[in-house]
Parts: structure tokens; sequence; C-alpha cells
């Protein structure tokens, strides 16, 4: 029997990366050194394509964003990636907009990305309900996340897609199932910089964001699987290993 | 791994996209549920409500508009 290590991180989003947490996260990496490395999702912000979008958003452009995004992807080398809500707008946008040469090019942008994933060899998954990403051993399904509470997460994951987890939210949560047969769901701190993201500033759920990430083992033979937090609580960035 | 020049061309076309793209906000004889419910006391509901019957009885045309970062409703007499 052997266990494989995973490292999940989630909601980097392009330029607006929390450079501390992106540091901490590729020294855990480096020090743990996990078999799997996992992308929740998120990895842009594309704030200019959001539907509300003010012409200050849109004069920012995308190409920062973007580039971040993908400086990020080459550090971090995720093995799997599951697409979130702000990567999918341009997935969404290319695939139905009334705008036809803001959907046209998107189409490209779709395409090309699609081809950055595949030199890189990312294992992706599109952000639609029903699909999710396991690890060879099985254990907890990957998502990036639906549901929008911030009032137990894990557990509003865990009813609809059993043991999972999940970014989204930038809460750190976890839910341990009541049942016989057991089960866990954890929904993961974000890598993105919560100060940063002035969009949810009205949003009472924000004062639940932690910069964080998660860890766990997979059992090779079982796919049993236990996983902890890492969470920047004030200054300190604590896990059960102690403080980083 | 730098990007390849398919991504930085179609990077480079989808930012002129966007700033071709009009931007939609609310025009002088237009107005929103909460300007609605605000002018006759009523709750956000009950005004959302009385508008969308009143766009299916075809007495108000409704369309999609910016307002502080947010996608609304904005109503205008048909």
């Amino acid at each position: 029997m052997a266990f494989k290590r995973f490292l999940y991180c989630a909601d980097s989003h392009g330029n607006l990366i929390h450079d501390e947490s992106r540091s901490k996260l590729l020294k855990f990496a480096n020090d743990f050194k996990p078999h799997y490395r996992i992308h929740g999702g998120d990895l842009w912000d594309f704030s200019p394509l959001r539907g509300g979008a003010s012409p200050e958003d849109k004069a920012g452009g995308i190409s920062e964003d973007y580039n971040a995004g993908i400086k990020f992807l080459d550090e971090y080398k995720p093995n799997y990636l599951t697409l979130g809500n702000h990567d999918d707008r341009i997935w969404q946008i290319a695939k139905d907009n009334h705008n036809g040469v803001l959907r046209e090019h998107c189409v490209d942008l779709v395409k090309a990305t699609e081809i950055e994933f595949r030199r890189r060899k990312i294992n992706w998954i599109p952000y639609v309900i029903g699909k999710s990403l396991k690890l060879p051993e099985g254990g907890p399904k990957f998502i990036h996340g639906f549901r929008s509470s911030i009032v137990s997460p894990a557990k509003l994951h865990h009813s609809d897609w059993g043991s999972c987890i999940h970014g989204h939210v930038h809460k750190p949560d976890t839910y341990v199932a009541t049942h016989a047969d057991g089960g866990m769901s954890m929904s993961s701190g974000c890598i993105g910089d919560i100060e940063k993201m002035s969009y949810a500033n009205r949003f009472p759920s924000k004062m639940g964001w932690r910069q964080g990430f998660i860890y766990g083992m997979i059992n090779d033979k079982t796919g049993a699987w236990h996983a902890w937090h890492v969470i920047k609580e004030g200054g300190d960035w604590i896990s059960p290993m102690g403080i980083l | 791994m730098k990007i390849n020049d398919k991504t930085k061309k179609a990077l480079t076309g989808l930012e002129w996209a966007i700033l071709q793209s009009p931007d939609r906000f609310i025009d002088p004889d237009e107005f929103t549920t909460e300007d609605f419910s605000n002018a006759t006391g009523s709750t956000n509901n009950s005004a959302r409500s009385k508008l969308s019957r009143m766009v299916e009885l075809k007495k108000l045309s409704v369309r999609k508009v910016n307002q502080s970062g947010k996608l609304v409703n904005a109503y205008k007499k048909a």
C-alpha cells in the first residue's frame, strides 16, 4: 500500500493573483512534492467580459489577466484543471452571444487556449454541471463549484456531488458526512487577492473569504483519502503541520 | 513556456472587439425596477411582477443595461 499526494488550489484570478499566496503555494509544492497538482478553476478573471462590465473594465483589456494566468500555470504546473465560471466567460460568449464580432474573437481565443492546455499536457474539463475530475486512484471529485452560498458550502456541494473538493466560494470549509458510508467534502480558500476583488466589496459573504489551498493523500489501492486546509489567518499561514 | 503566436493574435483581436462592443447604459426615458419600486412604494418583488406583466401586455419594452457593474432591466413605454 502506498499513498499518492495531491495539491489543490483554485481561484487565482489572473492578474488579481495574491503574490504571497502564490509564493506559499509554490514553496509548499516544492516541499510536499505532490504526485498530482490540481487547479480548481478561475485561472483568469476576465472582468471585461462580464455582463455589467464598465468602460473602465473594458479599457483595462485582458492580455495582462490572460498572461498572468498562463504564467501561473507554468509555475504551478497542474496535471488537472477544472474551468471556473470566470474562465467560462470566453467559452460562453464563443458559443452564444448576440455580438457576432465579439463571439468570433472569443472562438479564436477558446481554440488558442485549448492548444495552450494541450501543449502543457493539462487534463481539463469545462465548467459544466455533472463534469468533474477524478484521480486515477479514485478519491474525491474535483470541481470548481457552482453554488455561491458561503453558509456551509462544502455541505451544499456534498449534497449534489458527493465527496468533492471545490473552490468558487473562496471560503475554507469542511463537511464530514454523517451517514454510514462516510464521505467528506471541502471548499478551498483562494489564491487570488481578496483585497483586489473589489466587485464583492458589498457582499457580506466576502467576510468569510480567506487566502488558502488544500493538500491531501490518497490510498493507491483503496482510493481512501484525507485532505487538509492551509489557510492564511491574520498574518500567519496555518496548516496541520504548523505555521508555514 | 511562452504563449504561442496564435494566442497572442487572438488576445489582440478580442481586446479590439471588447472596445468596439457598445456600452449599454440607461437612457433618460427608461427606468429600472428599483426606480419603479421607489416611485410606487411597492416591494421589489411586487414591482418586478407588475413590470413583467406590463411587458407581456406590450405596454412596456425592456432591455438589459449596465448599472453599477450589474446587468439590470431597463423599461420604457412601448
